[in-house]
C-alpha cells in the first residue's frame, strides 16, 4: 500500500484512480466491441457482396440471351442461316449485321459440332464448345460460363437458333473489366478485382495505390477462396474474401472483394473520440469534485487535530465551533465534551487534591460551597502498619517500595470500596474520611465495615507473603466520629482538602492504642462512633473500657472491634 | 398388253404374302420405365423391294389448332401430299427449313387449307413464325409399313410380310435414330421393345397469358 502523507492527498487519489479505471475500461470494452462489430458487418457485406456479382452476372447475361434469341428468330436470318450454310463469308456477314443489333461486347455463331462458324472477337476454334454442349444438354437449351480470350476474362452465354429445331448456337457476352468491376463497386460499396487464368489483376475498382499491392501480393500468392482474411494493401487493412468461377477450358478466374477496415471503423472511430473526450471531461469533473470535496472532509479534520494540541497544552476552555450535521459534527461535539469533562476533573483535583470517583466530583462541583471550610460530623479513620521497619531493613529499597505500594493499595481499595476517601497517605499509615467532602449514608457504619474489610485484605496479603518467604504485616487501626471542622486547607499554592479537630486527634489516639498489648486489639473506635453505627444495624464489640488519652481531660470509652452486621 | 414386271412382282408377293402374314408389336419406354408416346418407328423390308404406294395412301394432314401443331410427330409415305389446315381464328406461318423439304406458308389463315408434297426422304420440323412454340415432326419414309407410338408407348404393324426387315425409331428427344436388324415369321406375335434414353425435351415453353417473365 501507498502510504500518503496526506488524507486529501489519498482520496484524491483513490476518487480520481476510480475514476479513470472506469472510463479508460468504457473506452477500450467500446473499440474493442466497435472492431468486432465493424469487422463482423465487413463479413456480410462481402457475403453480399458475392451474391451481387452472381446476381448482376446473371441479369447481364439474361437481358443479351433474350437480345440474342430474339434477333435469331428473325426469319431471314433462321433462312439465311439454313440456305448459306455453307458459304462463310455470306454468314460471317450476317453475323455482323446480327451482332450490330446486339449491344454485347461478344458475339459468335457456333455450330452443332461446337465449331466457331463466325466470332466478333478472334477465338480458336472450340473456344466455346463446352458451354455449347452444356446448353445442348439442358432443359432450357441454354448454358452460361466464364471464357478467357488473350488475358480478357468474358462471361457468356449460350443461346439456341431454332428454325425452328435447334440448327445452332449464338454465344453472347460481355468482358470481365473495369467497367464491371465499378458498377458492383457502386452497388455494394465493397472494392471489386478481378483475376484472369494467369494472376495478372485485369481489373479492379481500387484507387491506385491499393491496387498496385494487390497486384504485386497476387502475384506472388494468391489465397484460398472461401475464407475471410486480412489483406495489407498500401498500408490499409483490407478484409478480403475470394469466389472464383471456373473458366471454359481449365483454370478460373478469381473475384477479390475487398473492404476497407478503416473505412468501416471510421464512424466507430468517430465515436470513440467522443467518448474519450467525456472519459477525459469526466476524469477532469472528478478531479475538481474530489479536490472540493477532500478539502471538505480534511479541512475540518485539521481543526479537530489543532484543537487535541489545544486542549494537550492545558486550555480546557476553548471549544470547537464545527456547525456540522455529520459524523465530524459528532467528533467536535465529543471533544468539546472530553474538555468539559478534563476541566471538571481539573477543578476538582484542583479543588480537593485528591482523586474522587466522577460522581462525587460531580455533586462537588454542584455543592461546592462547604470548600471553603464548613463544620461537619465526620468519622476519621487512621491506619499504621506495624514491622514494617524491620521489613524494610532485610529489603532493597525499591522493593520496599513496592512492597509499601501493595499493602497501601491493598487498604485505599477497602476504604474505597465503602465510599470513603483517602485523605492523605503519611509514610506507612492511611488517614480516611467517611462522610466528607459528601455526606453520604451512615459514615460511621461505613468506616467500620472497610476497617474489616482491611482486616481481611490484610489476612490475604499476608498468605501471598508467606508463600513468597517474607515475614507477615499488621496494623493498627483507630476510628472516631466527632464533628470537626472541613475544608481546603494550606498555602495559596499548595492545598488540599482535610480535616482538623479534636475528633481527628481522637482517633489518632485510639490507633496508638492498638499498640497497648493488654487491649489486644487490631481495630479501636470510638463511643460515639459504636453509638452511630449502632442506630442501623448490629456491631459487635468488646469493650475496652474508658481511658484517658493524651490531650484530653475526660475519660472516653473505647471498644474493639469485631463484627459488623 | 405390255408385261408389267412390278405388277407382276406385287401380285405374286401378294399371293405368296396372303398365304402368311407377320405382326409387329414394338413397345418404347424410356430411362424412367414411362411409356413414350409419338415415337416414329419404319420398316424396310431386306429382302424384297418395298411394295409401290396407292395414291390414297400418300395423303396426309398436319392441322393448327389452339395455336399447336396436331400431331407433334407423323411418319408419311414418300411423295404424300400434306396439307396444312388452319382450324384458329388467327394466321398462322408455317414454314420449314429441312433438306427434305424447304418451303414456307407465310400468314395463311381461315379455313385455307395449303399443301406441300413432300418429295424426299428425310426429317421435316416444321414450324411457325409467329408462334415460336409450334413445332411438329414429319418423318418421309419409303416404305408402307410406319407408324407411331400411341399413349401406352405401343405401336402395332399388321400384315407384313414374312422376311428380315430394318427396323428405324426416331423421336426428337433422341439424337440418332436408332437401327434394328429383325426378322419377321408369320407364325406368332413378333415384339420388339426400344428403351431409348431420352434427351432433355427443349421445346419452347408457349408464353403465359398476359405475358412478363421474371427479370
Amino acid at each position: 500500500m501507498i502510504r500518503f502523507r496526506s488524507f486529501r492527498a489519498a482520496l484524491l487519489t483513490l476518487i480520481l484512480g476510480v475514476v479513470t479505471v472506469a472510463q479508460v475500461t468504457t473506452y477500450l470494452v467500446v473499440a474493442r466491441v466497435n472492431r468486432i462489430e465493424a469487422e463482423r458487418e465487413i463479413e456480410a457485406d462481402l457475403t453480399h457482396a458475392v451474391q451481387a456479382f452472381t446476381r448482376v452476372n446473371e441479369a447481364r447475361s439474361h437481358l443479351l440471351a433474350s437480345s440474342a434469341k430474339a434477333v435469331a428468330s428473325d426469319f431471314t436470318f433462321r433462312k439465311l442461316f439454313f440456305e448459306s450454310a455453307d458459304d462463310l463469308p455470306t454468314l460471317q456477314s450476317a453475323f455482323t449485321s446480327a451482332s450490330d443489333r446486339i449491344n454485347a461486347d461478344l458475339n459468335a455463331w457456333v455450330d452443332l459440332d461446337g465449331q466457331v462458324i463466325a466470332s466478333s472477337v478472334p477465338v480458336r476454334e472450340a473456344a466455346f464448345r463446352e458451354v455449347v454442349f452444356r446448353a445442348d444438354e439442358s432443359e432450357a437449351a441454354q448454358a452460361s460460363g466464364y471464357c478467357e480470350i488473350d488475358g480478357q476474362p468474358f462471361s457468356v452465354v449460350a443461346v439456341p437458333i431454332r428454325a425452328p429445331v435447334i440448327v445452332g448456337w449464338w454465344v453472347v457476352g460481355f468482358r470481365i473489366d473495369e467497367a464491371f468491376a465499378g458498377e458492383l463497386q457502386a452497388q455494394t460499396q465493397v472494392e471489386v478485382s478481378f483475376a484472369n487464368r494467369d494472376g495478372v489483376i485485369i481489373a479492379s475498382s481500387l484507387p491506385n495505390l491499393p491496387r498496385e499491392a494487390l497486384e504485386a501480393t497476387w502475384r506472388t500468392s494468391p489465397a484460398d477462396s472461401g475464407q475471410i482474411h486480412d489483406l495489407e494493401l498500401a498500408a490499409t487493412i483490407y478484409k478480403v474474401s475470394i469466389a472464383r468461377a471456373p473458366l471454359e477450358g481449365g483454370g478460373d478466374i478469381a473475384i477479390i472483394l475487398q473492404f476497407s477496415l478503416d473505412e468501416k471503423l471510421a464512424p466507430a472511430r468517430r465515436l470513440s473520440r467522443l467518448i474519450l473526450l467525456v472519459s477525459v471531461g469526466g476524469v477532469g469533473l472528478a478531479a475538481l469534485l474530489a479536490a472540493g470535496f477532500a478539502r471538505r472532509l480534511s479541512h475540518p479534520v485539521q481543526r479537530l487535530a489543532r484543537h487535541t494540541r489545544v486542549i494537550a497544552s492545558g486550555d480546557y476552555a476553548t471549544r470547537l465551533d464545527l456547525r456540522r450535521e455529520d459524523e465530524l459534527g459528532d467528533l467536535a461535539q465529543a471533544f468539546n465534551a472530553m474538555s468539559t469533562g478534563l476541566a471538571e476533573r481539573d477543578q476538582v483535583r484542583d479543588l480537593l487534591d485528591k482523586n474522587v470517583s466522577p460522581e462525587v466530583a460531580a455533586r462537588l462541583m454542584q455543592e461546592g460551597s462547604g470548600l471553603g471550610g464548613e463544620e461537619r460530623e465526620v468519622t476519621v479513620l487512621f491506619a499504621d502498619l506495624r514491622g514494617f521497619t524491620t521489613l524494610s531493613e532485610n529489603l532493597p529499597p525499591r522493593e520496599v517500595v513496592a512492597l509499601l505500594n501493595r499493602y497501601l493499595d491493598c487498604m485505599a481499595q477497602a476504604i474505597e470500596a465503602e465510599g470513603g476517601v483517602i485523605d492523605k497517605f503519611i509514610g506507612d499509615e492511611v488517614m480516611a474520611l467517611f462522610g466528607a467532602p459528601l455526606a453520604g449514608s451512615n459514615s460511621a457504619r461505613r468506616a467500620l465495615r472497610a476497617a474489616l474489610a482491611m482486616r481481611a485484605a490484610l489476612a490475604v496479603l499476608n498468605a501471598e507473603l508467606a508463600t513468597e518467604g517474607q515475614p507477615p504485616l499488621a496494623f493498627g487501626i483507630g476510628i472516631n466520629t466527632a464533628p470537626v471542622i472541613a475544608g481546603n486547607i494550606g498555602s495559596q499554592r499548595r492545598r488540599n482538602y482535610s480535616v482538623i479537630g479534636d475528633g481527628v486527634n481522637l482517633a489518632a489516639r485510639l490507633q496508638s492504642q492498638t499498640r497497648n498489648p493488654d487491649f489486644a486489639a487490631d481495630i479501636i473506635i470510638s463511643a460515639s462512633t459504636l453509638a452511630m453505627a449502632r442506630l442501623v444495624g448490629e456491631v459487635r464489640t468488646r469493650d475496652l473500657g474508658p481511658v484517658t488519652v493524651k490531650g484530653r481531660s475526660r475519660e472516653t470509652r473505647i471498644h474493639a472491634l469485631e463484627a459488623v452486621g | 398388253m405390255p408385261f408389267k414386271p412390278h405388277a407382276l412382282a406385287f401380285l405374286l408377293s401378294a399371293i405368296v404374302g396372303s398365304v402368311t402374314a407377320a405382326d409387329l408389336a414394338v413397345t418404347v419406354t424410356d430411362q424412367k420405365a414411362e411409356a413414350v408416346a409419338g415415337f416414329v418407328i419404319w420398316l424396310e423390308p431386306r429382302d424384297a423391294p418395298v411394295p409401290p404406294a396407292a395414291p390414297e395412301d400418300l395423303a396426309a394432314t398436319v392441322e393448327q389448332i389452339d395455336e399447336e401443331f396436331q400431331p407433334y410427330t407423323l411418319a408419311v409415305r414418300l411423295g404424300t401430299r400434306v396439307s396444312f389446315p388452319n382450324r384458329d381464328d388467327v394466321q398462322h406461318h408455317v414454314y420449314s427449313l429441312s433438306s427434305p423439304a424447304r418451303f414456307e406458308i407465310p400468314l395463311h389463315g381461315g379455313d385455307e387449307t395449303e399443301s406441300v408434297v413432300m418429295n424426299q426422304t428425310g426429317l421435316v420440323p416444321i414450324g411457325c413464325n409467329i408462334h415460336d412454340w409450334m413445332l411438329s415432326h414429319l418423318v418421309v419414309v419409303d416404305t408402307p409399313w410406319f407408324g407411331t407410338t400411341d399413349e401406352t408407348g405401343r405401336l402395332t404393324l399388321a400384315g407384313l410380310p414374312p422376311g428380315r426387315y430394318k427396323l428405324t425409331a426416331w423421336h426428337p428427344r433422341i439424337r440418332q435414330p436408332a437401327e434394328r436388324e429383325i426378322t419377321l415369321s408369320g407364325e406368332e406375335l413378333t415384339t420388339v421393345a426400344l428403351e431409348p434414353h431420352l434427351r432433355p425435351d427443349r421445346r419452347i415453353r408457349r408464353a403465359p397469358a398476359g405475358g412478363g417473365s421474371r427479370y
